[in-house]
């Protein structure tokens, strides 16, 4: 499945050249404050890009000739926005295959390159957006991080395997169901187990193996070659495969992180319960009463997504949600959570509110610095796209935001956006 | 002396570009056609149709145009006028159909009526222009129906006239639905009459009865009675939602009971088999939906006599008929319908009638549209061929003046 | 329950959660902030002082009585409290609709009030101070509904408004109106026999004429212009709240004399509904906004203004739709929706422009008493 998929993907994918202003050339936009999310904000400097990447940030970068200038003085230029919940390129319907626990399946085989309005979430200054299966499942699938872009029938990929998502306590009404928390916990506990007999039992198969073919080799030898004397020991049988054991025990291995969609405490609790037990790198979704136990988040040093920052994005809130705050994310950055901030709405045009959303938390108590960090570079970090996205550094994606004012008020506007080294949308250009 | 010229120049400069702006209702507007079919005389070969303020001007032979004018150059095109559907029942939303009454002649289907609906902008896509909504057939006497525009700048322009008729129902249809479900509270009100066709008729019977008893008796009369005695008094005509032969018959027996005229008879699947009666009384006749039988149980469990030549031979008797939708939801292709009426049987003159003057004519809006003259509504079809061949695409059409629906520019058939 | 019986249950309620005049403690100068007062240009550096919870002076250094507390507002907005048009706020969602009688003209939503609860209390921070309680949408003519203080929940006015329903969510299957036609029929009905029979119409005799104002709730842009044409009809003073054909309404209510109550903006991100407001305002309709809690934050009426605003909606015209405009639609405007002398000191300190969302509230003051001051100011 997977190298048809990559491959469909990359018949969906632009070709290299970008066609608006830019040019296959360099660019490069001078005389902005830069935030560049890696260190101090850059009072006035140049940003120089190149083949799609930033080539170079600072106070004062060498311009080549060639380049194509963009006069940027008197505005800030930020990191694209990144929405860490958002259900843009998804169908509408509800993506959740029927299966309680389904950790193969991917977001990426589910998405509709020719979603609509991915061109109005970008004018908003988001290029980049986390997309994750449904939460009918106890463990839905794989997320994914894609680009946004500009025309429709392009997709392009950040990450096809950002985490593996999982909820506990989400149940399927909007029902208040305590066996429903208890299910889901004992369900996803077991999966993770059995992936560890899994993972035992083939890590005793590969010793058992060595020893065999050791022991064959000196019997071998014995015999002086001769297979028919030789007294040969039996082979170690080989474990079946499990699909859904394979890839939990990449997340028992550490390598991928495994997303827990949880709001109350309770639920919570349970879900910081695993990550005592297995040691996996867990990621707290939704977390919407994480405000009360922010300690207990803290100090496992798990990330959390906080989705939705705001009800006045995403609509009214399901009981699930538990007692909803608006400084949620505020109170669990002071307690020294790793916050990022997703909008949670209903479709996939919500995710332009992404800005206004880090505005609400940092009106709640979420210190300025960290509500934009929370939509740049903690949620690539989280995401485990931080490789490409989410600052303004050399050799990282050059996706950027140029406003005419404080990125954070919802006064300034988003006068260009730049992705992946083009210029996708320039106010009043198209206009 | 220069600046005098540059003055002229300016408004000449002014004058292009307002001619090069779209068709508007208060300009001028010419639409060169190779052939116009008026539908009030013969069909000119290569005519110009003028428009102004949302009127047809003058329709002219020949290709000249006059100076100032908005051109729309349809080439080989047909001309014909807008189609009127006399009896549709799409673009309202929410339930049409009081459950929780028999009588309701006060209702006025206007209420539902969404000018939204994407089965109205369908219904342009398909060259209909103006349409009879009607109320819904659950309720033996249903209230008024409303004449809408299919496309129009607000309610004010959409509505040609809400009211001035009255539906009742003589067949089964009202009277299901009225049996008590066993789950059911046994004092709901879906429990009462009727829940026979007799029922039925008897429930309209009672209603006649009463008010012609009021007015005879001088007694004011409340809003529900007055509804029904201008209907009764042959102010306002009636449309007949019916399908059998009996309902049909049953129909002239009420009517001659009690005095009904300007009756017009809705459905009329076995009209046929009384053509003579019908023609005989000067009873127009709307028919469908048409072309899609034998769709459901009943109309084959109920034994509905479907005869494919209903229309042809109706109109050979002298009846005047009318093609419309009547389907819940559904605008109909009426031309598509037209053409099938005449492989049946219908002579094609005809069957072009009866989706145009006839209808308009039956409803009462024949002053203002169903043809093209001086004066009439400027409600157009431009067409590529033949209006009663299947394979003629309908390119253009014009509501009010105004192009409500433009096939080349790409307009999308979800509007 | 006969209607004084239901009469004597809302004393009690009203009884229950406080009456209009309250023991203040103490006087209160707001000092040296940016004052916007609803009437006229910003004051750049301007003085409130309140007395007995009402606006005693506006101005520049306006002098204080002695013991006078002293509020600090340099450096912030000074505004008057946001008017929500329309909320379900602390009614419980099964209490929205007395749907046994379809023109339910004798039962107020007032009744159903929760005031105890969490989100009550909280919501003063968003900087509303005033709320329209509205019962749902499944009566076609519901109310009267009442217009309440938070903070201590005080009753502002009583019988404030008529809610009517022109939409599909007012029909049901076992009572009537079943279809629209009914619906419609029975409307205007009514309001007919409100105009031609007063007598025993209850609140509808005030709504037909302009004394009461109304509220209608429509889906469609069919549904607004029967809206338009019932008020024009019976001269009532109405406004019209919509989801679906908010971006439509700008060619609908201009020169009708309806106003519009705009829904939570953030729930409808496309671009055409932000920007509708703007186009509203630009051909000289009313506006107010709504939050239709709980399902928003609180009652979350800024982030609305802000999305309308940075999608073209005015500064000044967004702030009039949050303050006295509102007030206007609600009837209320002799007592709130302005900072001028005699009004009740309901107002919003703001650390930053009221429009930016990322601009913290500071404090909230409703009737004088500080009901909310966020931490650390």
């Amino acid at each position: 499945m997977v190298p048809v998929v990559a491959a469909l993907l990359a018949a969906l994918q632009v070709p290299g050249a970008p066609e608006s202003s830019g040019g296959p050339g360099i660019l490069a936009i001078e005389g902005a404050r830069i935030l560049t999310m890696t260190g101090s904000p850059v009072d006035s400097g140049t940003v120089l890009i190149a083949d799609g990447k930033v080539k170079a940030v600072g106070a004062s970068v060498e311009v080549p000739a060639d380049a194509k200038r963009i006069d940027a003085r008197g505005k800030t230029l930020i990191p694209g926005l990144i929405d860490a919940l958002s259900r843009l390129y998804l169908y509408p319907e509800e993506l959740t295959e029927s299966t309680a626990l389904a950790p193969e399946f991917r977001i990426v085989d589910g998405i509709d390159p020719y979603a609509k309005h991915t061109d109005e979430v970008l004018r908003y200054g988001v290029t980049a957006v986390h997309v994750a299966p449904g939460n009918r499942s106890l463990i839905g699938g794989t997320t994914a991080v894609l680009k946004v872009e500009p025309q429709a029938g392009t997709v392009e990929l950040v990450t096809d395997c950002a985490a593996v998502r999982g909820q506990i306590g989400v149940p399927a009404g909007d029902t208040n169901s305590s066996l429903a928390r208890l299910t889901t916990y004992a369900a996803i506990r077991d999966a993770l187990l059995s992936t560890r007999d899994d993972l035992f039992t083939r890590g005793k198969y590969d010793r058992d193996v060595a020893r065999y073919d050791k022991k064959r080799a000196e019997a071998l030898t014995k015999a002086g070659g001769d297979v028919v004397k030789a007294q040969l020991p039996e082979r170690p049988r080989k474990p079946g495969t499990d699909r859904t054991n394979a890839v939990l025990a990449r997340v028992l291995k550490g390598e991928i992180p495994l997303q827990i969609e949880a709001y109350r405490v309770a639920d919570i609790l349970n879900a910081l319960r695993l990550k005592d037990e297995f040691g996996i790198p867990l990621v707290l979704l939704g977390c919407s009463e994480g405000y009360r136990i922010p300690d207990e988040i803290a100090r496992r040093h798990v990330p959390v997504i906080v989705a939705p920052v705001s009800l006045s994005f995403s609509g009214p809130a399901p009981l699930r949600y538990g007692e909803h705050s608006r400084a949620n994310a505020a109170v669990l950055a002071k307690a020294g959570v790793n916050v990022a901030l997703g909008v949670g709405g209903a479709d996939g045009l919500h995710s332009k509110f992404v800005r206004a959303c880090a505005a609400v938390a940092a009106a709640n108590g979420l210190d300025r610095d960290l509500a934009l960090r929370a939509v740049t570079v903690n949620a690539a970090e989280i995401l485990g796209a931080s490789n490409r996205i989410g600052t303004i550094a050399d050799g990282k994606d050059a996706d950027l935001v140029l406003l005419d004012g404080d990125p954070l008020s919802t006064l300034s506007t988003v006068e260009m956006v730049v992705l992946d080294g083009a210029v996708a949308y320039q106010k009043g250009a198209d206009r | 002396m220069r600046a005098a010229a540059l003055r002229v120049l300016g408004v000449a400069l002014l004058a292009t570009l307002a001619c090069a702006r779209e068709a508007r209702t208060d300009g001028l507007v010419a639409i060169k056609a190779g052939r116009v079919i008026t539908m009030s005389g013969a069909p000119i070969d290569g005519a110009v149709v003028l428009i102004q303020d949302g009127k047809i001007k003058q329709i002219r032979p020949g290709s000249a145009v006059p100076e100032g004018a908005t051109v729309i150059d349809a080439g080989d095109s047909v001309v014909m006028p807008g189609l009127v559907d006399a009896n549709a029942r799409f673009g309202t939303r929410g339930d049409p159909n009081e459950e929780s009454d028999e009588l309701t002649p006060t209702f006025h289907v206007a209420g539902a009526l969404d000018r939204d609906s994407a089965a109205l902008k369908r219904a342009v896509q398909l060259g209909v222009t103006t349409l009879r909504i009607a109320p819904g057939t659950a309720d033996v006497i249903a209230g008024t129906g409303v004449i809408v525009k299919s496309a129009g700048a607000g309610l004010s322009s959409t509505i040609v006239r809400d009211g001035g008729d009255l539906q009742i129902g003589i067949q089964d249809e009202p009277a299901y639905g009225n049996d008590i479900p066993w789950y059911s509270r046994p004092d709901s009100f879906y429990f009462r009459q009727p829940t026979t066709r007799m029922g039925v008729v008897w429930l309209l019977r009672e209603a006649l009865f009463n008010t012609k008893t009021a007015i005879q008796a001088g007694r004011p009369l409340d809003a529900r009675l007055a509804g029904i005695a201008a209907a009764m008094q042959g102010k306002t005509p009636i449309y007949v939602m019916l399908r059998t032969a009996v309902d049909i018959e049953t129909t002239f027996t009420v009517a001659d009971e009690f005095g009904l005229r300007k009756l017009v008879l809705v459905e009329c699947t076995e009209g046929y088999k009384l053509a003579g009666d019908i023609a005989r009384r000067g009873v127009p006749v709307i028919l469908g939906p048409c072309y899609q039988y034998p769709r459901t149980w009943p109309e084959a469990d109920q034994g509905w006599d479907v005869n494919w030549n209903n229309a042809g031979l109706l109109v050979k008797a002298g009846v005047k008929i009318a093609i419309a939708s009547n389907d819940p939801d559904t605008p109909a292709n009426l031309l598509t319908w037209a053409g099938l009426a005449v492989r049946a049987g219908l002579p094609a003159d005809e069957a072009l009638k009866a989706v145009t003057t006839s209808p308009a004519e039956i409803i009462g809006v024949a002053d203002r549209v169903g043809s093209l003259g001086p004066g009439k509504d400027a409600d157009l079809l431009v067409l590529s061929g033949d209006p009663l061949r299947p394979t003629t695409m309908v390119q253009k059409v014009i509501v009010n003046g105004r192009i409500a629906f433009d096939a080349p520019s790409g307009a999308s058939a979800h509007g | 329950m006969k209607a004084p019986a239901i009469r004597a249950l809302a004393c009690l309620t009203v009884a229950l959660l406080g009456t209009a005049t309250v023991a203040h403690t103490q006087n209160l100068l707001v000092k040296g902030g940016r004052v916007w007062t609803g009437k006229g240009e910003a004051m750049e550096k301007a003085d409130v002082l309140i007395a007995d919870g009402k606006i005693a002076a506006v101005g520049a250094d306006v002098s204080a009585p002695e013991g006078t507390r002293v509020l600090d507002a340099a450096g912030k907005w000074v505004l008057p409290g946001f008017i929500d048009a329309r909320s379900h706020l602390g009614l419980a969602p099964g209490e929205l609709d007395e749907t046994v009688t379809p023109l339910a003209t004798d039962t107020e939503v007032l009744d159903a009030l929760w005031a105890d609860r969490d989100e009550v209390r909280r919501a003063a921070r968003s900087g509303v101070t005033s709320l329209l309680l509205s019962p749902g949408d499944a009566n076609p003519i519901a109310g009267p509904c009442a217009v309440v203080k938070l903070g201590r929940h005080t009753v502002l006015k009583r019988d404030a408004t008529l809610n009517l329903v022109l939409s599909a969510s007012a029909l049901m299957y076992d009572r009537r109106p079943t279809s629209m036609p009914g619906l419609l029929d029975m409307v205007r009905q009514a309001l007919a026999d409100a105009r031609d029979k007063p007598a025993g119409s209850g609140p509808l005799v005030k709504v037909v004429g302009g004394e009461m104002p109304v509220t209608i709730a429509c889906d469609g842009i069919s549904d607004v212009e029967r809206a338009t044409q019932l008020a024009t009809e019976f001269h009532a003073r109405a406004s019209v709240a919509t989801v679906e054909a908010l971006d439509k309404l700008a060619d609908i209510l201009p020169g009708t004399g309806v106003s519009a109550i705009c829904p939570p903006l953030g729930a409808t991100p496309a671009e055409r509904f932000l920007q509708a407001p703007g186009r509203l305002a630009a051909k000289g309709v009313k506006l107010a906004f709504s939050s239709l809690a709980p399902t928003t934050d609180e009652c979350d009426l800024r982030t609305s203004a802000a999305l309308a605003a940075a999608a073209g909606l005015p500064a000044d015209a967004a702030l009039r739709a949050l303050t006295c405009d509102a007030a206007e639609i609600l009837g209320v405007g002799d007592r709130v929706g302005s900072l001028e002398k005699g009004k009740d000191a309901d107002l919003v300190i703001i650390a930053g422009d009221p429009l930016d969302i990322a601009a913290p509230i500071d404090c909230v003051i409703i009737d004088g008493d500080i009901t909310y001051q966020r931490e650390g100011t």
